[in-house]
Parts: C-alpha cells; sequence; structure tokens
C-alpha cells in the first residue's frame, strides 16, 4: 500500500510524462492515421485472404461469398459462406439461421460448433484482435474472415463430417 | 468568479488577459488536479482521433459516442474544480498506475485506448485509504470505459442471445400498433414484401449504457447521492431510451422510404436528440425539483 504524502513534486513529474505521452500519442495516431485509413479504404490486394479450415487446407473468397456443400445423409445440400467473425453494422450474415438449422463455422483452423458457435466464433475473434492491439500488430486480424456452414433441418450429418467435406472441397479447388 | 482573478497579483492588464485570467483562476492549481483531467482528456483524445480518422463509423453513432466523453470530461471537471485551494492528494502508487496505464493511448484501435482508463479508474475505486473526489473520479473512469469498450464487447459477443429478446420486447409493443406484425428470427415485418432486420447498430443496448453513464456524471457534477428519486430518474430514462428505440425501429416497418428516412435520414438525427433527451431529461428534473 502506498503512504498519502502530498509531493507536489512528483504530481508535477507525473503531469509532464503525462503531457508528453499525450504528444506523443497524438502525434503518432495523426501520423498513422492517413496510412491506415488508405489500408482499409483500398480493395483487397491480390492473393485473396483464404480461412484456414485447419489439417492443412483453406477456404479462398471474400466475406459474402457462398456456395453449396453436398454432404452424405442430407437430402438439401448445407450453405457454404464466407463471413466477417464479429457483428458489425449492416452485416447480416451471423443473423441466426431458420428453425432447425444448425450452424458451424471455421475459424483459424478450429471447428466452432453448437448452440453458442457463433458467441464462440466473436469470442475467439476477440481474442485474436485484443492480442493484435496489444502486440501494436496492425490491422492484419481485423481482416481475417470465418466460413459459416448452415446444414438444414433435415441434415442429420455431424459438424466434424461438415469440416472434412469442407477440407475436401477445398483440396479440390 | 471574477473576483479571484481580479485580485490575483498576476494578472495582466487588457480586458482579454483580463479573461484568460479569470478562466485559469477558475482551473484546479495542483499539479495532482491536473494530472487527473489530462489522464481523462488524454484518453478520450486518443480514442477519438482514432475514431475520427476511420471512415467506417456512421455519423449518428459518433455524435453519440462523444456525448459520452463531454460528460464524462465536464464530470471530472466538476469534481476538480470546488477545491482549487485543498488540492488533491496522489499517492505514490497512483501516479505509477496513470503514468503506466496512459500508455494504452498507443494502442492502434479506438477502443483498447480505454483499458488503461479501466485499469486506472479501478485502482482509483479499490485502494486505501479512499478519497472523495478521487474515487469519483475512479467511478466516471470505469463507468466511461465501461460504455467505450466492454459493454460493446460483451453485446458483440452475446449479440445472438440479446437480440431475440429485444425482438421479442419490440413485438410484443408492436402489435398494439400493428396487429399484423410478424416476426421471423429477428426478421420483423407488417407486408409480405418488406421486412427490417434487428443488427448490433439498432439495439437500444449502447444507448443504455450510456444513459448510465450521463446519470452517473449528473450525479457528481449535482454533488448528489444515490437515493431514491435520482434512481428512479435512472430508471425514467432507461425506459425512455429504449422507448425511443423501438418507436423508431416500428416507424421504419410501414415502407422503405420510411426506413431510409429513420435509419439514413433527418429521422435518425431526431432519434438521436430524442435519445439525448431522454437521457438527460429526467435526471435534470430531479436535480432542479431537488434545488
Amino acid at each position: 500500500m502506498s503512504v498519502s504524502v502530498p509531493s507536489p513534486r512528483a504530481d508535477r513529474i507525473l503531469l509532464a510524462v503525462l503531457c508528453l505521452l499525450l504528444a506523443e500519442a497524438v502525434t503518432a495516431h495523426v501520423l498513422g492515421g492517413p496510412d491506415d485509413v488508405a489500408r482499409q479504404a483500398e480493395p483487397m490486394p491480390a492473393p485473396m485472404p483464404a480461412v484456414d479450415l485447419g489439417g492443412g487446407a483453406s477456404w479462398p473468397g471474400r466475406a459474402g461469398d457462398r456456395r453449396a456443400l453436398v454432404l452424405g445423409g442430407c437430402p438439401t445440400p448445407a450453405v457454404v459462406e464466407v463471413v466477417e467473425p464479429s457483428p458489425r453494422g449492416r452485416d447480416a450474415s451471423l443473423v441466426a439461421p431458420d428453425a432447425g438449422a444448425r450452424v458451424i463455422y471455421a475459424y483459424r483452423g478450429r471447428l466452432l460448433s453448437g448452440r453458442l458457435a457463433t458467441t464462440a466464433l466473436t469470442a475467439v475473434h476477440f481474442v485474436r484482435r485484443a492480442t493484435a492491439v496489444l502486440r501494436r500488430d496492425g490491422t492484419r486480424a481485423w481482416e481475417e474472415l470465418a466460413v459459416k456452414v448452415t446444414l438444414p433441418g433435415d441434415c442429420a450429418a455431424e459438424p466434424e463430417v461438415a469440416l472434412y467435406a469442407l477440407r475436401r472441397d477445398a483440396r479440390a479447388g | 468568479m471574477a473576483d479571484t482573478s481580479a485580485s490575483s497579483p498576476t494578472r495582466l492588464p487588457g480586458p482579454l488577459s483580463d479573461r484568460v485570467a479569470g478562466v485559469m483562476a477558475l482551473l484546479p492549481a495542483s499539479a495532482a488536479s491536473w494530472a487527473v483531467l489530462v489522464f481523462t482528456v488524454g484518453t478520450t483524445l486518443a480514442a477519438g482521433l482514432q475514431r475520427h480518422l476511420y471512415p467506417t463509423q456512421g455519423p449518428q453513432r459518433l455524435v453519440e459516442l462523444d456525448l459520452g466523453e463531454a460528460f464524462a470530461i465536464a464530470a471530472v471537471l466538476s469534481l476538480l474544480l470546488p477545491r482549487p485551494h485543498e488540492p488533491l492528494t496522489l499517492t505514490r502508487g497512483d501516479r505509477a498506475v496513470f503514468g503506466l496505464c496512459a500508455l494504452s493511448w498507443f494502442l492502434p484501435e479506438p477502443h483498447a485506448v480505454y483499458l488503461g482508463m479501466t485499469l486506472a479508474g479501478a485502482w482509483l475505486i479499490l485502494r486505501q485509504p479512499r478519497p472523495g473526489p478521487l474515487r469519483q473520479v475512479g467511478q466516471i473512469w470505469l463507468a466511461l470505459s465501461l460504455c467505450e469498450l466492454w459493454s460493446k464487447l460483451v453485446f458483440k459477443m452475446f449479440y445472438l442471445v440479446i437480440e431475440p429478446v429485444e425482438v421479442a420486447v419490440l413485438a410484443w409493443v408492436g402489435r398494439m400498433v400493428f396487429p399484423a406484425l410478424q416476426t421471423e428470427g429477428v426478421y420483423l415485418s407488417i407486408r409480405p414484401d418488406w421486412s427490417v432486420v434487428m443488427l448490433e447498430g439498432c439495439s437500444a443496448f449502447h444507448n443504455l449504457s450510456l444513459a448510465a453513464l450521463i446519470w452517473l456524471c449528473l450525479l457528481a457534477m449535482a454533488g448528489r447521492r444515490v437515493d431514491r428519486g435520482t434512481l428512479l430518474a435512472l430508471a425514467a430514462s432507461a425506459g425512455l431510451v429504449v422507448a425511443v428505440n423501438i418507436a423508431r425501429i416500428l416507424a421504419m416497418l410501414p415502407s422503405q422510404d420510411a426506413y431510409l428516412y429513420w435509419h439514413d435520414g433527418t429521422g435518425s438525427v431526431l432519434v438521436a436528440l430524442a435519445a439525448v433527451v431522454a437521457s438527460v431529461g429526467p435526471m435534470i428534473v430531479q436535480i432542479e425539483r431537488a434545488a
């Protein structure tokens, strides 16, 4: 526990340190700002970001890309969608599916399934982003995407089976 | 307050410098008070600057966020101003915590900047001995960082759990106005060819945490304690904020034109203003009545 002794000199040193830090931070953000803005405004460069499915496979595509996935034991094909891993603005891609349907995600080589799959996805994404921010690691973590697979109500396939099918499709191109 | 500046021995001649000296006399005299002020303003500045540099945020969101920060700064000022001759006493631990927490200003994300303020606020509340004004400053720091960082994080994570509850409330109220109101998941419609989806920006959740922050700031500015009257004012604000949001979303249901007016047009500005009045009004009435 600290002792409460008034020390105007130490207070003045603290004030000076805070003012210096503030000036530095403002300069850093103003100078660093336009770069970040340009990076965000420009469309993604040529090699498109791919979602790591684990097992050495990755799923290419931009947010919003959709494709059908044929699964054994599923009369209607599942829908594969590339999504941003946290709800943002007017993006409706993380909204819960129709009653009966199940949703699984592949993100950074992990399979997320179950009732709280979307919450788990957002949590994993925020941990990833927080780590990137604390390491001052640029904005790469912001651009990471996830793959969402919506299994229709009449589909009995296990999440793992859907992930294997996804990897198989990804390797086949 | 003009008397203080007139009696100041370092007064410069001229009406403008009189004015400046008058303002200076209002400001806290001790370096400790200034350090608290710089920490508050510095955090909001580092976050606000990054937010304005990123083009991804809509104008309405910006206004609301800046409002919370403005109230917090005003509240901290009002805690520091009345004691120009009775300086704050900072401990060695306080100084170390403030200095270290200020490092979060450099984080390259506008929300993450508030991490330091959370830690410093928690420190001021939990440490011993507990002095009056500094403890209150700690509460405001904690409330501001909760509003700007943690409540958003929690909301985004539990969006799928919170949103259906909000839609259910909305549908319950909405059926009184539009008996034909249908809901499916987070989609609402009163016509077969037009539906509105409740996304994270539509929720009253952020406005509620902002209303709570403004309430705490007004409490500090008025020098009031938490009692039945002020708690009632908080409850009234929360109810009004939710009501404004429900009314706004119901107003979007009839047609796409109505949606555009209330979501992006003049209507959205009116809604933002109404939300501000709902957050501030009940507490102002409560404070004025007591005075």
